[in-house]
């Protein structure tokens, strides 16, 4: 326990030392904060519309202007961080569930390999975005239904790199001596090969998080994501075409934030990766 | 690589079949009566069990290359890809010729130069590129281009058949916004082997041999550092066949990601499968060009 703590402690010390992912983690933080405390930090609430304020340059009643039927940009975006964050956080935790599993079990048993892989590969043949709405079209548009689409998609990618892991780790003496000792499978799963592998896993799913959050955008900007009149930045972006030529601010800062969130995303996953797994 | 296929059009076509509504209902409206839809139901075949007409299609298909008829188009699928598919892969060449063009070299140098200003832009760079939504940049491009600066148009596709100037001046917008993107994994992957490769023992007594730096690493050092990059740009380029559609929808091209956006959304199975088959064929049969260019540039590996 305590050589484990203290493994942690150094990891985390590395972690902090790493200015870029600190950075990262910060913004995260300031986004988190939002999304929680979003009623009480917004000034007005997402769907409140101020008929004399439509399309309004931004202005000190609206930070960031307005769009087409007054409601206020930055309540919008505020609350849609809400959505970007449940639906990348469900999406990374639900697909390193099911494709860690699928990972873990393929790469233990060869002969189940065969069969589970092709499987994933079937599903990898395809680009994320095509792949996702075509889930969407026979789920139908909802945030939880963007939610299960794409834990579909990313489910596969997190097996392969899940039972990469389990092949490179199965291989280590410890295992085979554990397994001449009679441990079970589920306990060399469990206690040897699982806590290995987990260092390259929470990397993955990190990555996962910020993709499902662009993806998630990506989706509703399409109309097949996030309906309206919820305020998914997708949902945002997709609204402020029609009007981009005279409030290019509102397409301007919802924009800007999946690329904060998302860059911040994907630094914490760089930090991370580096003092976990150097070798990614 | 077949049986992949024919289990991706079972599974689509299945798929799409549990989905509320069909085309007849979308066809005709949420006013139609009952007769007319169960009209044109019968008219279309949708009346007959799933397996008859996945049967159907499926014997089309393999006997005669017939991808069957959109419902909703009211025409051969295989025509409509035949329309739409050069558009996309077009696009999808541009966007990658671009993307590699940028990539490769901004990868090599920030590799070589380490630690360096130029290493600190291209990781910069390739960490912003892969966090930044293409259809934001596609808006971006679109306000800043063709609103503020009125220099390129704002959406649509000229055929070069009709003007070359115009085919050209309607691309520009949307092959940077692809190959923008594309090239900051490019050059990531770039960096991220060519450093690996210059680690190597080999390099090292290159250079102690005192050959130079720049033939170090163009003649001994890129080709090595080339493989993953190699496996990164095909699937790329399978990836953009299908991948373009949030682009397409931005600057309004007819591809084939567009064609499978209007299937999805007139719930027409029969042009979502041929669609999505086709993509498929794409991505598989990039994989089978990566594996071989793989021989090229390593003669040791032999399948």
């Amino acid at each position: 326990m305590d050589q484990s703590s203290s493994r942690v402690k150094k990891i985390l010390r590395r972690f902090v030392r790493n200015k870029a992912a600190m950075t990262g983690m910060v913004l995260l933080a300031v986004f988190v904060v939002l999304a929680v405390f979003a009623p009480w930090i917004a000034p007005y609430g997402p769907n409140k519309m101020d008929v004399r304020s439509i399309l309004s340059k931004p202005s000190s009643a609206h930070w960031l202007g307005t769009d087409d039927f007054g409601r206020d940009v930055l309540s919008r975006v505020i609350f849609g961080s809400r959505v970007s964050l449940r639906v990348g956080l469900s999406v990374s935790l639900l697909s390193a569930l099911f494709g860690g599993l699928i990972g873990l079990v393929s790469g233990y048993y060869r002969r189940l390999e065969g069969i589970m892989m092709r499987a994933m590969d079937t599903l990898l043949a395809f680009p994320e975005i095509l792949l996702a709405i075509a889930f969407m079209a026979v789920l139908g548009p909802s945030e939880l239904n963007a939610v299960l689409a794409l834990t579909l998609v990313y489910i596969p990618r997190t097996a392969r790199v899940c039972r990469s892991e389990v092949v490179s780790v199965k291989q280590e003496y410890y295992v085979e001596a554990a397994r001449a000792a009679g441990a079970s499978d589920a306990r060399i799963l469990r206690r040897h090969i699982l806590p290995n592998v987990l260092a390259a896993l929470i990397v993955q799913q990190t990555l996962v998080f910020g993709l499902a959050i662009l993806v998630e955008a990506a989706l509703s900007f399409l109309g097949v994501g996030t309906p309206p009149p919820a305020p998914s930045w997708g949902n945002i972006l997709n609204e402020s075409r029609d009007f981009l030529r005279v409030a290019p601010w509102v397409s301007l800062w919802s924009g800007s934030v999946i690329v904060v969130v998302v860059l911040a995303v994907n630094l914490v996953g760089d930090g991370l990766r580096d003092v976990l797994d150097p070798k990614m | 690589m077949v049986l992949v296929l024919l289990t991706l059009s079972f599974l689509i076509y299945g798929l799409m079949d549990l989905i509320p509504g069909d085309p007849a209902t979308v066809s005709l409206g949420v006013r139609a009566t009952r007769e007319l839809v169960e009209a044109r139901r019968h008219a279309w075949g949708l009346d007959k069990p799933f397996l008859v007409r996945y049967g159907t299609w499926l014997k089309g298909v393999l006997l005669h290359g017939d991808l069957g008829k959109s419902f909703y188009l009211q025409e051969p699928v295989t025509k409509i890809i035949g329309e739409k598919l050069p558009v996309t892969l077009v696009l999808a060449t541009f966007g990658l010729v671009l993307a590699v063009g940028i990539g490769i070299p901004l990868g090599a140098v920030a590799a070589v130069h380490r630690g360096r200003l130029v290493d600190k832009l291209a990781i910069l760079f390739a960490t912003l590129g892969v966090s930044v939504p293409g259809f934001w940049m596609g808006l971006n491009f679109i306000f800043f281009f063709a609103v503020a600066l009125e220099w390129l148009p704002s959406g649509g596709y000229v055929p070069p058949s009709e003007s070359v100037l115009e085919w050209v001046r309607t691309l520009v917008l949307p092959v940077l916004a692809v190959g923008l993107i594309n090239a900051a994994s490019i050059a990531r992957m770039m960096r991220s082997t060519l450093l690996e490769v210059l680690g190597e023992m080999y390099v090292t007594v290159a250079r102690a041999k005192g050959v130079k730096e720049r033939l170090v690493v163009v003649k001994h050092a890129m080709r090595n550092a080339m493989l993953p990059v190699v496996t990164i740009i095909g699937l790329t380029y399978a990836g953009l066949v299908g991948g373009t559609v949030v682009i397409e929808t931005v600057f309004t091209i007819p591809g084939i990601s567009r064609a499978l956006l209007i299937a999805v959304n007139k719930r027409d199975n029969v042009l979502l499968t041929g669609c999505i088959l086709v993509v498929g064929f794409m991505f598989i049969f990039m994989n089978f060009l990566v594996d071989i260019l793989y021989t090229v540039l390593n003669p040791k590996i032999r399948y």
